[in-house]
């Protein structure tokens, strides 16, 4: 919980700094659009937690969110390019060739044992063309359609805004899902387990291939969920919706806590570290500084919207940075404590070497 | 705890076990027999058949032929739940547990609730009030959210155990369980087997400790290249007799080489106040040449981080270090290698060998560059050097070729051993250089440790296996804490000296279970 | 082992193979006499658009019309990530499969310098829509969006008389057409206290697109109008306005005819936008395209001094929004 709690101080910090550089930040608009926004993500990242949690990796995730929302244009749209069928018709086929196909992924990796960063680095590029051949190369506006609703609507108006969008009422949901079936089921600790040692796990009877299988079920599936918001808030697919979001995630799981040697990560994380992603793009936008200049004109200074990615980076980088050397401190302090403690049996002793060694290791 | 007890029906009964693999045939036609409130050795060289006749009665692998029988029950395992709803669990060599996860979830890994779906909630308070229980009855005094990661090899041990009496084991399966204990853990996991007999548990235990097996079990099992040999009780079984068997031609007593008379002693290696991280004093000694130097202690008593303070992984903080009358301050491996010092570490597959990498390529790694000619590998001159270390020292492998994965323990010591050797050493570092491997292999390797001595290497040998260190060490030093209790030589070098030494008490020798 | 050691092999004889390859081309590659000489000769000729929107519909309306006036075949292609990357290898492999002629929407004219002169080497090249006026093309079909962003930007002038604050919203602002659009607003609204108070870009990321509009309305409270330079950005700017409910309060101006602008226009999310005349693309380079391609040396003495073919802007907004629509469902009907 260290690495979570410390993200989420990050947050507060970094939303209280945007705050006051500018009182809009926290304006109910804003707060509102930046929500939907982090639920969005969220969703998804929730979902590709499960994978990188027992040390796999989904890099399809990102074609597969532009792919449900390109089917369900494809089979619901009135405008040019859609054949006009019912929503929950095209919300449906998309939901069920998500999990399906995260099923094949899950097989491929499981049952013929091939390594998942390239079974799923195979299905990203793939998921993309097939995206591009429903759209035809093209563009398929919604329209008019009702699940427009889904990004601009919520529950208990605030004004004229929603005070919970409907994307952040699935968020929560998805998150309250995954939280208790991460911390709370027995699948949960299976997956944890697998994480932390695959044969440990194997050795306890543990059915390992579908477990894992079922994780990438899930991490797709979510994407599907995700990519139906993500249809509706942007109002016309093409195959280049959802491009990189695979990065946006994993990007999300491992502030959030997550190693990608897996075993570690926690739901709260996955929130917290989607949401600094999402408030990071927001505050770019936000950020302003006023001031005079040598003339007396009042000016405000805005940060440059090519340094989005340095700052998404530097933020990444720092707070894997900082976790770690938090850990080599506490490491190398556990084994002074231990030196100071002359009394100390043997066995605690050498449980602080261990941890030392642990240390070490993370180092390197 | 003799055959008096033992009822008429085994507990366990395996016969005609026939295993094949790919051009090998693993097991022929072995039977073997386990009574409850029995604790039987299973004895064999490394290649023998044990793990595989273990892997088969732990449900991992099926058997190409041959039947079992639980309780009189015809039995047949496809996978390991199947194997340990029968009651059977095996404790691996390699603890098996998940590191990131705490005691009480390692305890119930795969046996959360008796049955319902993956999506059911766990029962916390139900199994940590259970945990408790199950952590008393190993004598484990420790809270059972603790992290496994935080815990000592032994801990573990005692974790695995208790993990396979939640789960109603009638039969349990101890692989090497000494290998990583110190011998107060040993004692307390002694006591641990002997509680379990006495509650009608049959126990099946391998290891290559013959004190050990002397002393626990009732019966002995050895099988020999994948074939049964013979059953031996306890009362008829010998040192010899066993190694005997095993081997399959009489060992000559004469398990260590003869000590070579060390001429003028010249000083290697002095070590002044050396400081380790974490450690409250400073520990110095010497090391001569052609000299075997044993590291006696027991585990945590920083021998280890000694060695990796003289091999510069962790340099030390504080003192000096003299290596042939010249300052040593090696901050890196690559440092201390280029004065002629090598490790081989006491965790082989981790740190001594690349197991995916071949004989050849192992041998060469240390000094891959100085192979190279403009970058490019000269494959030729690794060949012959992999070559002449295979033949030196007699490692068995079909071809240099072949990934050190596939050998067994006693050949991939030999591969490290081979890897240094090619590099003319001044000090040969061997952390538990005999640990995992087979009787006949270990005289095998004191053999070539005596040799290389002969050559005016000097070797510091590191091992919690005591009778080795009384066999192979020209001095021995005893450390305890973190600090030196004494160096031993000559005459003043009994065990009993140096187990008072290790344990920090004069007199407790008890614990020390070593072959008579 | 041994796979690897083939496709090491392989690998090795790659170059061998491509440089063999590329004799060949230049060794069938015909003369453009020649070719007018042979009326067997299947006259082979490419529109390469910039990235696969669907405005490009109605320029592959106007090649359909000329396909069937002139009876020949135009292949349509369109790079499927928009990125230079994508075009160049487009382009090359169509200069190396012999394609007579090539009419192409450059991405980014300075980048592709090198790769347009060595097509323009191989072949006729001309360009449409984005031109690269430095390189060695034949003629540009197209209204240079200098033009088009002076267009927009007196509609900008007449939506805001007494002046404001205005924030511009495009893929990449280093994209030539983008430059041009936007230097050709900055031209217009010059002196006409109309402030440009923001740039955000989204590179390509539709999500970012409309989230970016959300953002910096919220972020300037005092904003009056925002513009979209690219096609998606009309759609992107409808949906964050709607979103808020600044509808009036925010005006917009875009450019493209994308269905959601268009009815974002008909509802009046949308004040105006400036739309080219993508038919004309189509059709005028397949002309062009064919008469390079068959009439040689007569064709290029045909070919205009300036080397440009201006097709003009119209200024879409409520008043000709529906009948522009009928229009264009019209032409997009033929390419069904």
């Amino acid at each position: 919980m260290r690495r979570e709690l410390g993200m989420f101080s990050a947050l507060v910090a970094m939303c209280f700094a945007l705050w006051l550089s500018n009182s809009d930040f926290l304006g109910a608009s804003n707060v509102i659009n930046t929500t939907r926004q982090v639920s969005m993500l969220g969703i998804f990242a929730i979902g590709i937690a499960f994978v990188i949690i027992t040390g796999g990796i989904d890099l399809s995730i990102g074609s597969m969110v532009g792919l449900t929302g390109v089917i369900i244009a494809r089979l619901t749209s009135t405008s040019t390019g859609g054949l006009g069928y019912p929503l929950w018709i095209g919300i449906v086929t998309a939901l069920v060739v998500a999990c399906l196909f995260g099923l094949i992924q899950g097989l491929l990796i499981t049952r013929l044992r091939l390594q998942p960063f390239i079974v799923t680095l195979g299905g990203m590029l793939l998921l993309r063309g097939v995206s591009q051949t429903v759209v035809e190369g093209g563009v398929i506006s919604m329209g008019q359609s009702p699940l427009l609703s889904l990004a601009s609507g919520g529950l208990l108006k605030l004004g004229r805004d929603p005070l919970i969008p409907y994307p952040f009422l699935i968020f929560l949901s998805v998150a309250a899902l995954g939280g208790y079936v991460l911390h709370f089921t027995v699948l949960g600790r299976y997956i944890y387990a697998i994480g932390g040692s695959r044969d440990a796990a194997e050795y306890s009877g543990i059915n390992v291939k579908k477990v894992e299988t079922l994780t990438y079920v899930i991490s797709a599936g979510s994407a599907g969920i995700a990519g139906i918001c993500y249809a509706a808030y942007i109002g016309q697919m093409s195959q280049q919706v959802g491009v990189a979001y695979e990065l946006y995630a994993i990007a999300a799981a491992v502030l959030g806590g997550c190693s990608l040697r897996g075993g570690e990560g926690t739901i709260f994380g996955i929130v917290i570290g989607s949401a600094i992603m999402r408030v990071i793009d927001n505050g770019i936008n936000m950020f302003q500084y006023k001031y005079s200049d040598a003339d007396g004109i009042r000016r405000i200074w805005r940060l440059d919207p090519n340094w989005n990615w340095i700052i998404v980076g530097a933020v990444i980088l720092a707070a894997v940075i900082l976790d770690q050397l938090v850990h080599i401190f506490q490491a190398a302090r556990a084994v002074r404590e231990a030196g100071a403690r002359k009394a100390g049996i043997a066995a605690s002793s050498s449980a602080n070497a261990e941890a030392a060694k642990r240390a070490e290791t993370h180092a390197g | 705890m003799s055959s008096a007890s033992v009822a008429e029906e085994p507990l366990l009964s395996m016969r005609g076990i026939t295993k094949r693999f790919p051009g090998v045939v693993a097991l022929q036609d072995v039977q073997l027999s386990l009574h409850a409130g029995e604790v039987l050795a299973l004895m064999g060289e490394n290649g023998a058949g044990k793990s595989t006749l273990m892997k088969i009665l732990g449900g991992v692998t099926r058997p190409d032929e041959g039947e079992i029988t639980v309780a009189g029950k015809a039995v047949e395992f496809s996978n390991v739940r199947d194997a340990k709803a029968q009651g059977i669990a095996l404790i691996h060599q390699e603890l098996m547990l998940a590191s990131n996860l705490d005691i009480t979830s390692n305890i119930f890994l795969g046996n959360e609730q008796r049955s319902g779906s993956l999506l059911r909630p766990l029962d916390r308070r139900r199994m940590k009030a259970q945990a408790e229980a199950l952590l008393a009855r190993v004598g484990l005094e420790l809270p059972v959210t603790t992290l496994v990661s935080r815990l000592t090899a032994g801990q573990q041990q005692m974790v695995e155990i208790a993990k396979a009496l939640s789960a109603n084991a009638r039969i349990l399966i101890m692989d090497e369980p000494t290998s990583s204990l110190g011998s107060g853990e040993s004692e307390q996991l002694f006591k641990i087997i002997h509680q379990l007999r006495a509650n009608g548990i049959g126990i099946i235990y391998i290891s290559h400790r013959m004190g050990e097996v002397m002393e626990l079990s009732d019966r002995i099992t050895v099988l020999r290249d994948g074939r049964y040999v013979s059953d031996l009780l306890r009362a008829d079984a010998s040192h010899d007799k066993i190694v005997g068997l095993m081997v399959g031609r009489a060992l000559s007593n004469q398990y260590f080489p003869q000590k070579r008379e060390l001429a003028a002693p010249t000083t290697r290696l002095v070590v002044e106040e050396l400081e380790l991280p974490g450690a409250p004093g400073a520990v110095s000694f010497s090391a001569r040449k052609g000299e075997i130097l044993g590291f006696a202690g027991l585990i945590g008593a920083g021998r280890t981080e000694l060695m990796q303070a003289i091999f510069g992984v962790t340099p030390a903080k504080a003192g000096r270090m003299l290596l042939s009358e010249v300052r040593y301050a090696p901050k890196t491996p690559r440092e201390a290698i280029d004065r002629g010092v090598y490790l081989a570490p006491e965790d082989r597959k981790h740190h001594g060998l690349v197991l995916r990498m071949s004989v050849a390529e192992n041998s060469s790694l240390p000094n891959v560059a100085t192979y190279a000619r403009f970058g490019w590998l000269d494959r030729k001159t690794e060949r012959r050097v992999a070559d002449a270390g295979v033949k030196r020292l007699r490692t068995k492998t079909p071809s240099i070729k072949q990934a050190v994965g596939n050998l067994s323990g006693g050949n991939q010591q030999k591969v490290v051993l081979a890897k240094w050797l090619a590099m003319q050493p001044q000090i040969l570092i061997l952390d538990e250089p005999t640990r995992g491997i087979d009787v006949g292999a270990k005289a095998e390797i004191y053999q070539h440790m005596s040799e290389l001595a002969g050559e005016g290497i000097t070797i510091l040998m590191v091992s919690s296996d005591l009778e080795e260190i009384m066999g192979m060490s020209d001095r021995v030093v005893v450390m305890h804490e973190r600090r030196i209790t004494g160096v031993l030589e000559g005459s003043a070098l009994t065990q009993l000296a140096v187990a008072g030494l290790m344990t920090g008490r004069a007199h407790d020798v008890d614990s020390m279970a070593v072959a008579s | 082992m041994n796979a690897k050691r083939k496709l090491g092999l392989l690998l090795a004889a790659l170059p061998v193979l491509v440089a063999l390859g590329c004799n060949n081309d230049s060794k069938s590659k015909p003369s453009a006499a020649q070719t007018a000489s042979d009326p067997d000769k299947i006259v082979k000729l490419a529109f390469v658009t910039n990235n696969p929107s669907q405005f490009w519909k109605i320029s592959e309306a106007g090649l359909k019309k000329y396909e069937k006036e002139a009876k020949v075949q135009v292949d349509m292609k369109m790079p499927p990530n928009g990125t230079p990357e994508d075009q160049n290898q487009i382009l090359q492999n169509l200069a190396s499969q012999g394609y007579d002629a090539i009419a192409v929407s450059v991405i980014a004219p300075n980048d592709q310098l090198g790769v347009l002169n060595e097509v323009a080497a191989k072949t006729n090249l001309i360009t449409f829509d984005s031109d690269a006026a430095k390189s060695k093309r034949l003629l540009y079909i197209g209204t240079n969006n200098f033009d088009a962003g002076k267009a927009l930007g007196e509609r900008i002038a007449t939506l805001l008389p007494q002046g404001g604050k205005i924030a511009v919203f495009v893929g990449t602002l280093s994209a030539d057409n983008a430059t041009q659009r936007l230097n050709g607003i900055e031209a217009a609204i010059k002196d006409k206290k109309i402030e440009i108070v923001d740039k955000r870009e989204d590179n390509t990321d539709r999500a970012k697109a409309r989230s970016n509009v959300e953002d910096i309305i919220n972020a300037h409270k005092d904003l009056n109008l925002v513009v979209g330079l690219w096609n998606y950005n009309g759609p992107a700017i409808a949906a964050a306005i709607q979103g808020l409910g600044k509808q009036g309060k925010v005006l917009a101006a875009v450019f493209d005819e994308d269905d959601a602008t268009l009815d974002a226009i008909a509802n009046g999310t949308i004040a105006a936008t400036v739309v080219q005349k993508p038919f004309q693309f189509g059709y005028l380079s397949a002309k062009w395209m064919h008469d390079l391609a068959t009439k040689g040396d007569a064709a290029k003495k045909a070919l205009p001094a300036s080397g440009i073919i201006d097709t003009g802007v119209t200024v879409i907004d409520k008043t000709n929004v529906a009948s522009f629509k009928a229009e264009l469902a019209e032409m997009k009907k033929s390419t069904q």
